[in-house]
């Protein structure tokens, strides 16, 4: 999910990187006081998890939680991925410096839009099975979302479209489904050990 | 009397404060192979050679083979007589102590086996095989080279693996790490913010 150095055209680049700044600047103007560790802690989970391969079948894919980052924290998702992400260029060589804010805006994006569409009702539902339900959608739609993105921003930078766009889906496949899962399961667990964690007072985005 | 042994453990400890080895926390043994020889040195983190330490060298299942002490460089070597797997430990006391193991297949073929040592059989082939040396057609001497540095970088590929594994395990660390060290520094940020 990681765009490396020297794919991407300038003007692509260019506005990756516009567009990470706004968002870190935007959710780092929304985020409380309060959920400053919560974010911390959500920004190593992301950075752990990417590094975690799971074998599954044919290939192995890692976790990404862009999903649940989202969910949980509504815009500061936008300087948690950035941080994290940025970490795991230096060090890992996961993804380039200069894509960096494509790379950022990819997988924050998403997680923003899950947050609008998922949190309000993973918050309201009583039930364990909605619950798990909007978690997995937000879990799996946050990685259709990546995709898109990522095959967008190829193609932007002269790949043929449709290939890659279907290429990137098959691929990604498995992970959608273990990414919604686990996503799922998670709220479910927060719902029943932390629900301030969701129903927490989210800074101002409803 | 009792003041006698104060005196003493005072006059010990000041003595031992002189010696490098008191001041390290850690105690390092680096060796190699080299032939039929095994030679290597005992060093502090940092580089600084230890001096006069003795070096034990034993088989793996810990009979004594024989001990060596380091020269004024931290230098030792040891003849090996026959094929086995080595453990080198050097003891510096206080519970300081480096060990280092020289796997068996490091050893040159040509010595005799741990199990084999005392039969005199084992001394007959090297005479055979420098008749053999004249007619090593160029190939075979190539694919012979490629076979001993092949199984001379072994260890040292095996050694890289791990060291990249712990290197992974820490970066990981410290990227945690870094990311609370960010959280903290977001707090202090709004702390300021809010006066």
């Amino acid at each position: 999910m990681h765009i490396a150095d020297g794919v991407l055209s300038a003007p692509v680049l260019i506005t990756g990187i516009a567009l990470s700044i706004a968002g870190v600047g935007y959710g780092l103007q929304r985020l409380d006081y309060e959920r400053i560790p919560q974010v911390a802690v959500l920004s190593s989970a992301f950075f752990v998890a990417s590094l975690i391969h799971l074998p599954i079948g044919f290939s192995n894919i890692h976790l990404i939680l862009n999903g649940l980052l989202g969910l949980i924290l509504g815009w500061a998702a936008f300087p948690a991925l950035a941080i994290a992400l940025f970490l795991q260029a230096i060090l890992f060589g996961f993804g380039g410096i200069s894509s960096l804010g494509v790379n950022v805006f990819n997988m924050a994006l998403p997680a923003i839009l899950c947050f609008y569409l998922c949190h309000h009702a993973a918050r309201r539902a009583q039930h364990e099975s909605l619950q798990f339900l909007y978690g997995f959608l937000a879990g799996s739609l946050a990685i259709i979302f990546s995709t898109c993105l990522i095959a967008l921003s190829l193609f932007l930078s002269g790949e043929g479209f449709i290939r890659l766009i279907q290429l990137m889906f098959l691929a990604h496949i498995p992970v959608m489904i273990v990414e919604g899962i686990i996503t799922g399961f998670i709220i479910v667990f927060l719902q029943q050990v932390r629900p301030e964690l969701l129903a927490a007072p989210v800074p101002s985005c409803d | 009397m009792r003041l006698n042994f104060y005196v003493k453990l005072l006059i010990t400890l000041l003595f031992l404060n002189w010696l490098p080895a008191v001041h390290a926390h850690k105690v390092k043994l680096f060796a190699t192979v080299i032939g039929d020889k095994i030679e290597g040195y005992v060093y502090f983190p940092g580089g600084e050679r230890a001096q006069s330490v003795t070096v034990k060298i034993t088989f793996i299942d810990n009979r004594l083979v024989e001990t060596v002490t380091t020269n004024e460089h931290g230098e030792f070597q040891f003849h090996v007589k026959c094929r086995a797997t080595y453990r080198l430990i050097a003891d510096i006391g206080e519970g300081h102590f480096a060990e280092y193991i020289i796997d068996s297949n490091e050893l040159s073929d040509s010595l005799p086996t741990l199990a084999t040592e005392k039969q005199p059989a084992v001394s007959a082939p090297p005479a055979a095989m420098n008749q053999e040396n004249q007619s090593f057609s160029q190939q075979q001497l190539i694919d012979l080279i490629e076979k001993s540095v092949s199984k001379q970088l072994k260890p040292l590929r095996e050694q890289l693996e791990a060291y990249q594994e712990k290197i992974f395990i820490h970066d990981v660390l410290g990227g945690v790490g870094y990311i609370f060290g960010v959280m903290g520094l977001l707090f202090y940020i709004a702390k300021r913010r809010s006066h």
